[in-house]
């Protein structure tokens, strides 16, 4: 048992060091309550149990089975054994991925599923660029841009109530309250009303090869609308999407300084409706009627349009509306006639250049 | 309560659990923490909660959260015509203010709504929190406060303290992102779609009267429809729903002309039912032949405006 504490411990590091778990001590408490009031004589339950007390989200459910199965033998009957005893772990602040213990390294391959990604991976026309940087020439003019944005995007009104001096609603709470003072008197109605909805914000932008020379204005407002509101998230997709929210919070505008880690998000093939796809399946949770998404892309989609009409339909019907910002829109005469832009134009709000996105 | 125990008292009560979702619900129960249940609309997670009160034998206590939703409809409201009619009874009878006040503001003027409710409970119940991603932020960081503590404060009357702990289920179909300290106050089960030998498993258990092989059949059709786009996924309670139309149209068979006749118990979006007709042929070795139907398909041939028209 003491070892297998042991191992449990390290495990809880390993997977909240390598793998970003919100392991604290209060859930290194409960697994050990765990065993200890529940025994740990079948493995399958026990990985049940501990399942349910480390993971707080379904994507984290294959990492911690698969962490679980190289830490704990595989015998189905019996008490499970640490593979290993604990023992001092590589320092992972100064780990090269070299000298990592390969066993931890997990999820890094998922991300390269598909015949596409590894054709896009391979291929001399479709590879990955250099990581982006976000320009500070204009950055103003972007920042300017976001803030008018937010203060001129109204969303309705939510559904809460709260206390208001020309509210439509009565307030018998606060209207009995104060009749107290007048000896039970109701001499003045309190009354209530719903507020403005605070929006959200999802900016997806398009990085692939025939975006590239337009994604400077895109990170720049990407960039402004992160550090301007926390109801704000970040994507790009190429040959593949990933949310770049925290980089982008993070990023001290400074010359020179670039996304890194971004990978095939950025610079490699256009697959817009699969990427939309894949945004409108995993993160569902990102939309609500408050939210109001921005799709940075040419519509150039090499990919079914089926999926790209799908998959906008969908993203449309769960948020607030879709503004769709095509650089070419700024050029006269623009026409959308590509045919993702067609397959999409139902779906929009707008269809804008950038400077047409305050008017959406 | 053990989970073999708990697995087999859900199943006297139609519920088939794995052995994964009879585990945590022991952890739940064991440790005294919320379990936050994930996964789409209509595969069971609000049925967990009542068939888990009705194993314990213990009451059902249910929020509904819907957006708007706020702390005095989850917790406690005062009785304001009660109130109003006390004041204007009191008003001669030389009372003071303070006096008037404090009769007003305590528990026979009390609505207990659910939170204060199963926390004022005896015996303790299973409190289910039911879709919280449809309240917004705010209702969800008020919650913390309960589940943290399990003791609600009322101003005018004083603190209420949990005699017993509540089992707590809070649901979510992921509507939305909950917050992070939310998640780490919960256990956390995800439920998936039942596998094929799962789903033909519950249908029996629900459905005793069903034929073996339309069950079969159904579980069968389920799982193909699960791996299509359609923006509903079917979940559970669509193929119980299908299940049941079936058996009630006394039908024993899966066939085209069934399938059109009862879409909509599976099927609840046009979109998604005009997909499923663009793969008949995907689906078609699904079903039944109907025994009713043509034995070779007609198609008439175009007459191109001579006037005879001939068929094969």
């Amino acid at each position: 048992m003491a070892d297998l504490t042991s191992a449990l411990v390290d495990f809880c590091m390993v997977l909240r060091e390598d793998h970003g778990f919100a392991v604290g001590r209060d859930t290194a408490y409960d697994a050990l309550a765990a065993l200890e009031r529940l025994g740990t004589d079948n493995r399958a339950r026990m990985r049940a149990r501990l399942r349910a007390i480390y993971c707080t989200r379904p994507e984290q459910i294959e990492i911690f089975d698969r962490l679980f199965d190289a830490y704990f033998d595989s015998g189905s009957v019996g008490a499970p054994q640490p593979k290993r005893a604990r023992q001092k772990r590589p320092d992972d602040r100064g780990a090269t991925p070299e000298n990592r213990d390969s066993r931890f390294q997990l999820g890094e391959e998922s991300a390269a599923d598909s015949w596409m990604a590894l054709r896009a991976r391979y291929s001399p026309v479709e590879g990955a660029s250099a990581p982006p940087a976000v320009p500070v020439e204009g950055y103003a003019d972007a920042d300017a841009l976001v803030r008018r944005m937010i203060e001129r995007l109204r969303l309705g009104r939510a559904r809460r109530l709260r206390a208001a001096a020309r509210g439509a609603r009565l307030d018998l709470r606060r209207t009995v309250r104060a009749s107290l003072q007048t000896g039970g008197e109701i001499l003045a109605l309190k009354r209530r009303e719903p507020p403005l909805r605070n929006p959200r914000f999802v900016i997806l932008i398009d990085a692939s090869r025939s975006m590239i020379e337009h994604a400077g204005p895109a990170l720049q407002i990407a960039h402004a609308l992160c550090r301007r509101t926390r109801r704000a998230s970040a994507f790009a997709f190429s040959t593949s999407l990933r949310e770049i929210t925290h980089e982008l919070r993070a990023l001290r505008l400074q010359e020179g300084r670039s996304l890194d880690g971004i990978g095939e998000a950025w610079g490699g093939g256009t697959r817009i409706g699969a990427n939309l796809k894949a945004f409108a399946r995993n993160f569902r949770s990102k939309l609500d009627d408050h939210t109001y998404v921005i799709v940075v892309s040419d519509g150039l989609d090499v990919g079914d349009l089926s999926d790209l009409q799908r998959a906008t339909r969908e993203i449309a019907r769960r948020s607030a509306g879709i503004a769709w910002v095509n650089p070419h829109a700024a050029e006269p005469g623009f026409t959308p006639t590509a045919g993702g832009m067609l397959a999409v134009l139902p779906y929009l709000t707008s269809l804008t250049a950038w400077s047409g996105l305050t008017d959406a | 309560m053990t989970a073999d125990e708990l697995r087999e008292r859900f199943a006297q009560h139609g519920y088939i659990a794995d052995d994964d979702v009879a585990t945590t619900f022991e952890l739940m129960l064991a440790l005294e923490k919320p379990l936050l249940l994930e996964g789409p609309a209509g595969i069971g997670k609000t049925a967990s909660a009542s068939v888990l009160a009705a194993a314990l034998d213990t009451r059902l206590i249910r929020l509904q959260c819907y957006e708007g939703l706020d702390a005095s409809s989850a917790l406690y409201e005062w009785n304001y015509p009660k109130q109003l009619l006390h004041l204007r009874l009191t008003e001669s009878d030389g009372s003071s203010a303070s006096q008037r006040e404090a009769q007003i503001f305590s528990e026979p003027y009390l609505l207990r709504r659910p939170l204060l409710e199963a926390i004022s409970q005896e015996r303790a119940p299973v409190l289910l929190i039911d879709e919280i991603d449809r309240a917004d932020e705010a209702f969800e960081a008020f919650l913390l406060e309960v589940l943290g503590e399990f003791q609600i404060t009322i101003p005018e009357i004083g603190t209420f303290r949990a005699k017993q702990r509540p089992a707590v289920i809070v649901t979510s179909n992921r509507t939305r992102d909950l917050s992070d300290a939310l998640r780490r106050r919960c256990l956390y089960l995800n439920l998936t779609y039942p596998s094929y030998e799962r789903e033909v498993e519950i249908l029996r258990a629900r459905l005793p009267d069903i034929d073996e092989r339309l069950a079969r059949q159904i579980a069968r059709f389920m799982e193909f429809l699960r791996a299509q786009p359609f923006e509903k996924v079917p979940g559970t309670a669509e193929s119980l729903d299908w299940a049941l139309a079936l058996v009630r149209l006394h039908r024993d068979a899966l066939t085209e002309a069934t399938l059109e006749a009862t879409r909509g118990c599976v099927l609840k979006v046009q979109e998604d039912w005009e997909l499923l007709r663009s793969m008949r042929a995907r689906y078609a070795p699904l079903l039944d032949r109907d025994p009713n139907a043509p034995a070779e398909r007609v198609i008439p041939e175009p007459d191109y405006g001579l006037g005879t028209v001939t068929t094969h």
